[in-house]
């Protein structure tokens, strides 16, 4: 036989083999059920990007295919190490290395053999797919969710990604096999491919350090992939090929060519000794010594007791335990695994937290927990199956497990020892993280070290989540005899654990799996807010732990010629003993937390799945919207009681002069708030709720015709009653239950962060409630779009009712307790021309304060060296947006609200900074202009919002979002430089293009969006466009206009055009658009260039019009020219920068800079 | 009242694997204290006797008694007693001898530390293993693994000792130092010595069964056994080329041809002389009249 026929007879013998063992059984249905799970998920394509697309789109083709691999890793480690360890299993490695063949050949043929398998795995995720029209047409999915067959895109994929992916990293397997003759090898191998994949998409990629180095460090692909479909237009990615960019192919050149190149040499060096041989580790001289001496021990030491006497199988299962344990850091795996993950942890954290594309960032408690929990969690859970499942797998060699199952040991004393040394473990790998916590908070930030604090991220959220997963491993271990099937298993449960921990499929918080409890810890609160949550969150986990152990014990096996029917008759056996009891005590004490967290999730905190809580807003418009009538306020005054030790608060609001069209107030109510007690003009009045929504009915008084305008009437004027009803509501508020994703709650004894619409309802409807996805729509028997409503029934922008003379006080029943000296709020009163706005906060203990020109800021003592730059940002950007605007609201204080608790905002006087936001940046940099960009924003949107009495009408989000937003980024430029800008601008288009690669509904115009992500970055870059091409002075005087006509009760979209012209309005509130604008050095001149698109049906249509642009000089003299059309040539004279002088958003902002003779641009 | 048997007996013993395979049948045997030894050739069904009696998996049928306990009805009554060496033992990965034999001495009761630490040492200086204590088990040469193997079937002192092949792969002086340690144990306690190797058992065992395809063929002492074959056995050297009669006990290569014995109630022929007994002939015998019964059977 020549030697390629025989490489090809081993190949198809190698091939054979891996298709008659377990794996592709388990894996092959596996991949398809998984491939159905997420097609049959609509949140889970959502999560993909896959919104207005089939759903087998084929750039979900590329991603599954491609992303799979990081678990499959694990299967082909398997695969390949076969390929080594198959005969020395069977014994027979001796008798095969002694045939006369050649080696180098023998393995070469195992290698492509199992490289073929390989390559056939992932297909099972191209068959889910092609069962995509199957269900669409049993209506399993909507039939417009059907695409046609990716043909291409399943071929592409398995060509240039799995196929090259398992050929180089199959190689480094079969190496790493042929080095350790055993399967740990290649599984060590797997596992520091999965870790370098972890770097680079959560730390390199995620962090927004460097998207090529994330290709590069890849094996996967992935990373790339996602670079390229993220920035698709749905349109796009129903046609999606993913392009083999630069990047790209470096990447598959290094993770094939080296690889291979390393097995060709390992293979011609590779001898039949090396692989003949037992590897036995090297003892240590001391241990050898030190046996020495125990053998020569005296005499007595060698006396044998007699016949064991009653043995304590309890401290025998401490002792196995121990030794387990022992044993699992006795070997170099587990502690390289340890320090690997401390030394990629520390370079992770200052990655990932302290260099942050939104920082810098201080790494504080907090904050840099969190973020390591996040990128070390996937590592983490496939370490605890790999080494669960190790343990698990100990006595697995010849002989030893009966010897195991002939000893007099209880089962139990084996399992549970077993699984205490597993959950041992596991605990260990969630503290590990803990060390690179404190080196990052101690070599970045040593004045926010603290050994305690980060603790209880590592212990309480994460470990309990990792037992899970642990005992879940345990128990696939003993449920399945064969060792690969049962890894198989485990690497799949993993997998989907970590998909649903990173696209949370399953959202109900004691469904979550395996994944970490939520907790949004802030330094006021602490842990006092979230504590009864965790510790109960972890015991109902702790009690799935030990049922699955229990399960593990009931399935255990032992004894040989082991039956199914056996198998299950021992397991009933079982039952009585304490495998019984403790599956009984789990089940037990897992029913008895549940019912404390469905309480407290679902009957009070009101969780709703994503479908339900759509399904509700359905029925809220069918019920609601179409009674949305104009309704307007004088005003009136807000007092609200709160006790923070009772979490409730109640108030009594009287709201002067309402009218309302149809004689009915609507109102939305804030959760957990119940209406007491309703009257209008001192007589009760009834109430309806439904919803949360509620209308009050007002007679005769409230008949009047609604006035055009919410021009506030003066406060003196008496008599309200004559120019409508005086309405008064007592409200009690319950901030009662668990937030199910781990949202600061407002109201509670460890401080109370209190905003008006967490204790008021806010008046009118809110189209934000609205249905906005067609196929949501037409599921619930809506009509293809809501009928519009009358802006002057619509709730306000920023606020609980619309602009009025309002006045509100708030009192804290705790403060008035004993030592009131230890208590501290803010200011408890205020009044509002304007929507009725307002905040204050309580703390159990006085927070620091600094007071700097009648500011005075509330901060916690982690946060005292923030202070004067925070302040100051503050100082600058309200004069700067006085500067621009012609007037700034007040701030009369700054509170350091807590983490994700709402968003920078001026409440009243009260500039509400929460952590995440203000309070995480370091004092320079990127995230320091982001914060003063985002300062400006909402000081603007608060004047403008005041200034127009903003009700939530079709294209205010263009004034509140858009003006405010170029405002906050021009501040920036103006007091930071036109660099400072520039890093903002590039940032947020990203965001914008990002945004339309993951759109929840179809983006039709500004106006009819409504709060979507894609508003949030898009309108500021369009307005900002639209200010260039006009000036800022003309800009400004048109939105004077505009605010001063909404305020006087015309429509916002009628104001912009009347103020800017019809097109320039339809440009602002329309379709989206978007501009890349190049500026290029040619000779003398400078060249302009440009191109010009506009969304359409889900994607960038390329409009063919004469483009011109606006040249704004960086020379001092801010002054500006329009180009156009472009092609175009500028005189290098001076510094300047080219935006195109249409609304739109200019995708690559760091091109459009021309910086000046031999600066480049 | 009358005193409790002492030793193993069991009965009717039957096992049929789920692929039909009939691997016990109706096997009945009474071990007393004492080295007993159960000979038979590859597939016999020796090995599943011994996972049976080891409680590693349950007969279809047959009762199992342990000085006269039930051991099928309360199986943690013999595994108390027992000590297990199976056919192969393979490497252990990562630990040493001490810590591994610590862990099953702890696994088989001995559960108090100091008791188990001193039983450690002991075993291992009875199996001439202390010298290598602490060496990985991984580094062990298969002598030693299989004493250190019968050091940890010995830990917790057990009264029923099985040991399934235990001398295969041994050279002479291992194999001489495992018979001297099996021969002490003996002594005391009921150990059951399965092999197919017949000098093991010839030099070692006071009584032995003989096993073929599931069944006990024959069961005696070595002499008892031997004398029912006296002047019966018949042996000549065989020049090379000359063919070999077809009912041949057994056949062994000599330097000029091949020794080859017949059992005969008379000399079969005038170059045949008379064989004394011998346990391998014994073995022989028992294998070929076993055979004969089946096959009348089936006829």
């Amino acid at each position: 036989m020549n030697t390629l026929r025989f490489v090809a007879a081993q190949a198809w013998q190698e091939f054979r083999a891996g298709c008659r063992g377990p794996l592709l059984a388990i894996v092959f249905p596996g991949l398809i059920g998984y491939a159905l799970i997420v097609i049959l998920n609509a949140d889970y394509m959502r999560e993909m990007g896959a919104t207005e697309v089939p759903r087998n789109s084929p750039h979900v083709i590329y991603l599954m295919m491609a992303g799979q691999a990081v678990w499959i890793f694990f299967v082909w480690a398997w695969l390949f190490g076969l390929n080594v360890v198959r005969d020395r299993n069977a014994s027979l490695h001796e008798v095969v290395l002694s045939t006369p063949v050649s080696l180098p050949a023998l393995l070469f043929g195992r290698y492509l053999g199992a490289l073929a398998l390989s390559t056939l795995l992932p297909v099972a995720t191209a068959i889910g797919f092609w069962l995509v029209p199957a269900l669409g047409a049993l209506g399993i999915i909507p039939p417009d969710a059907v695409g046609p067959h990716p043909w291409f895109a399943m071929a592409h994929s398995l060509l240039l990604f799995t196929l090259p992916t398992a050929a180089g990293v199959g190689a480094l397997f079969l190496c790493a096999a042929i080095w350790t003759r055993s399967i740990a090898g290649p599984f060590a191998v797997a596992a520091m491919l999965m870790l370098v994949w972890m770097v680079a998409m959560v730390v390199v990629r995620g962090g927004d350090a460097s998207p090529a180095v994330a290709t590069l460090l890849d094996a996967s692909g992935f990373a790339e992939i996602e670079e390229q479909t993220n920035l698709m237009t749905p349109r796009e990615k129903g046609q999606a090929v993913v392009e083999l960019t630069p990047p790209l192919l470096v990447n598959r050149l290094i993770w094939t060519l080296p690889p291979l190149l390393l097995l060709a040499i390992v293979l011609r060096r590779v001898g039949r000794e090396q692989l003949a041989l037992e590897k036995a580790p090297a003892m240590r001289r001391r241990r050898s010594q030190a046996s020495g001496a125990r053998a020569k021990a005296p005499p007595e030491s060698v006396l044998r007791p007699g016949p064991a006497a009653t043995p304590s199988w309890l401290r025998a299962t401490w002792t196995e335990a121990a030794w387990h344990l022992r044993l699992s850091f006795r070997g170099w795996g587990t502690p390289l695994a340890l320090a690997m993950m401390v030394a990629t942890g520390v370079g992770g954290a200052f990655v990932h937290v302290v260099l942050h594309a939104d920082g810098p960032l201080q790494p504080r408690s907090g904050l840099v927990e969190r973020m390591t929990i996040e990128y070390f969690y996937l590592v983490i859970v496939f370490m605890v199956a790999a080494f669960v499942g190790v343990m698990a797998r100990r006595d697995d060699r010849t002989g030893w497990n009966e010897i195991s199952d002939a000893t007099p040991a209880p089962v139990g004393t084996r399992v549970v020892g077993r699984a205490l040394a597993s959950l041992c473990l596991t605990v260990a790998f969630a503290l590990t993280p803990l060390a690179a916590v404190w080196i990052v908070t101690g070599a970045a930030l040593p004045g926010a070290f603290s050994l305690a604090n980060p603790a209880p991220f590592f212990a309480l959220l994460l470990a309990p989540a990792l037992l899970e997963v642990a005992a879940v491993v345990l128990l696939a271990h003993a449920l399945i005899r064969h060792a690969g099937a049962a890894h198989a298993v485990s690497v799949i449960c993993a997998f989907i654990i970590v998909v649903n921990h990173e696209l949370a499929v399953t959202t109900y918080p004691p469904a979550e799996f395996g994944v970490p409890a939520h907790a949004t810890v802030s330094e006021f609160a602490g842990w006092g807010p979230w504590m009864n949550h965790i510790l109960t969150a972890d015991l109902f986990k702790l009690a799935i732990v030990v049922v699955l152990l229990a399960l593990a014990w009931l399935a255990w096996p032992r004894g040989t010629a082991l039956t199914v029917p056996l198998r299950w008759r021992t397991a009933l056996g079982r039952i009585p003993s304490g495998a019984g009891v403790l599956a009984a005590a789990g089940v037990v004490l897992a029913f008895g937390t549940h019912a404390v967290l469905y309480e407290q999730f679902v009957t009070l905190g009101g969780y709703q799945s994503e479908a339900s809580e759509t399904a509700e807003d359905a029925e809220w418009e069918k019920r609601w919207w179409a009674s949305a009538t104009p309704f307007s306020t004088a005003g009136g005054e807000a007092v609200v009681d709160v006790d923070p030790a009772g979490r409730t608060a109640t108030a009594q609001w009287r709201l002067d002069g309402v009218r309302a069209a149809s004689g009915l107030l609507h109102g939305a109510l804030p959760d957990g708030a119940e209406i007491q007690y309703a009257s209008v003009d001192g007589e009760q009045a009834a109430v309806t709720v439904a919803l949360d929504q509620f209308s009050l009915e007002l007679g005769e008084c409230g008949l009047q015709p609604a006035p055009d305008t919410d021009e506030p009437h003066d406060a003196e004027s008496p008599a309200p009653g004559a120019e409508g009803c005086t309405v008064e509501l007592d409200l009690t508020v319950r901030d009662e239950g668990w937030a199910d994703h781990g949202e600061s709650r407002w109201l509670h004894e460890s401080g109370v962060w209190l905003r008006a619409t967490d204790v008021l309802p806010t008046l009118g409807h809110d189209p934000d409630r609205l249905v906005r996805a067609p196929h949501d729509r037409e599921l619930h028997g809506l009509p293809d779009d809501p009928v519009a409503a009358d802006p002057h029934a619509l709730s306000p922008t920023m606020g609980v009712a619309p602009a009025g003379d309002w006045r509100w006080t708030v009192r804290f029943a705790s403060s008035e307790d004993a030592e009131p000296s230890r208590h501290a709020r803010t200011a408890t009163t205020g009044q509002v021309s304007g929507p009725l706005d307002f905040a204050a906060a309580w703390w159990p203990r006085k927070p620091m304060e600094a007071n700097v020109e009648g500011v005075t800021v509330y901060h916690g003592s982690m946060r005292s060296n923030d202070v004067e730059v925070v302040l100051n940002d503050v100082t600058e950007m309200r004069s700067c947006v006085a500067g621009l605007l012609g007037r700034a609201p007040a701030v009369g204080a700054v509170l350091q609200a807590p983490r994700e608790l709402g968003a920078t905002a001026l409440h009243g006087d009260l500039l509400w900074l929460p952590e995440h936001e203000g309070w995480d940046v370091a004092a320079g940099g990127f995230g320091h202009w982001r914060r003063r960009a985002t300062l400006a924003g909402a000081f603007a949107a608060r004047q403008l919002a005041d200034d127009a009495g903003l009700r939530k009408e079709p294209g205010e989000d263009w004034l509140r979002v858009g003006v405010s937003g170029w405002i906050g980024m021009e501040c920036v430029r103006r007091e930071d430089g036109r660099d400072a800008w520039l890093a903002l601008h590039a940032r947020v288009s990203g965001q914008v293009i990002e945004a339309f690669g993951a759109l929840d509904a179809p983006a039709i115009s500004v106006e009819a969006a409504g709060d979507v992500p894609w508003i949030r970055h898009y309108t500021p870059l369009a307005t900002a466009a639209w200010v260039e091409s006009i000036g800022p002075a003309e800009a400004v005087a048109a939105i004077d206009e505009v605010t001063a006509a909404v305020r006087a009760g015309g429509a916002l979209s009628e104001a912009l055009a009347a103020a800017v012209g019809e097109d320039d309005a339809r440009a602002l509130l329309g379709p989206p658009a978007s501009s890349d604008v190049l500026v290029a050095e040619s000779e003398r001149t400078v060249e302009i260039a440009g191109q010009r698109w506009l969304w359409r049906d889900g994607g960038w249509e390329p409009l063919t019009v004469p483009i011109h642009v606006t040249q704004r000089y960086e020379d001092g003299s801010d002054e500006r020219h329009r180009i156009g059309p472009v092609p175009a040539t500028a005189e290098p004279e001076a510094p300047f920068t080219i935006i195109d002088a249409w609304p739109s958003f200019e995708r690559s902002p760091t091109d459009n800079v021309w910086r000046g003779e031999g600066g480049g641009e | 009242m009358p005193e409790k048997p002492e030793g193993l007996e069991v009965t009717g013993l039957n096992k049929t694997y789920p692929g039909g395979i009939r691997a016990l049948e109706d096997v009945d045997l009474t071990v007393e204290p004492g080295l007993y030894g159960l000979l038979g050739p590859n597939g016999a069904g020796k090995s599943t006797l011994m996972r049976t009696l080891a409680t590693l998996q349950a007969p279809d049928s047959g009762t199992i008694l342990l000085d006269g306990v039930d051991v099928l009805a309360d199986p943690d009554y013999l595994r108390r007693r027992l000590g297990y060496l199976p056919q192969q033992i393979g490497t252990y990965p990562t630990v040493t001898g001490r810590q591994l034999l610590d862990r099953f001495a702890n696994l088989k009761g001995r559960t108090n530390a100091s008791e188990r630490r001193r039983e450690v040492a002991g075993l291992l200086e009875q199996v001439n293993l202390s010298q290598d204590a602490d060496r990985a088990v991984a580094t062990y040469s298969g002598g030693m693994l299989r004493r250190f193997g019968i050091a940890i079937a010995l830990a917790g002192d057990p009264r029923l000792l099985i040991v399934d092949e235990p001398t295969s792969g041994l050279d002479p002086a291992e194999r001489s130092r495992f018979h001297r340690v099996l021969a002490d144990i003996a002594a005391d306690n009921v150990v059951l010595l399965s092999t197919h190797i017949v000098d093991d058992v010839e030099s070692l065992c006071e009584r032995l069964s003989i096993l073929d395809q599931g069944r006990i063929v024959a069961e005696g002492t070595p002499a008892s056994l031997a004398a029912e074959l006296e002047g019966r056995l018949w042996s000549r050297v065989v020049p090379r080329g000359e063919p070999l009669p077809e009912d041949a006990l057994h056949v062994s290569a000599k330097p000029t041809g091949s020794l080859v014995v017949v059992e005969a109630a008379t000399r079969p022929g005038e170059s045949w002389e008379p064989q004394a007994p011998r346990l391998e002939d014994v073995y022989h015998a028992a294998i070929a009249h076993g055979s004969r019964r089946r096959e009348a059977r089936v006829a």
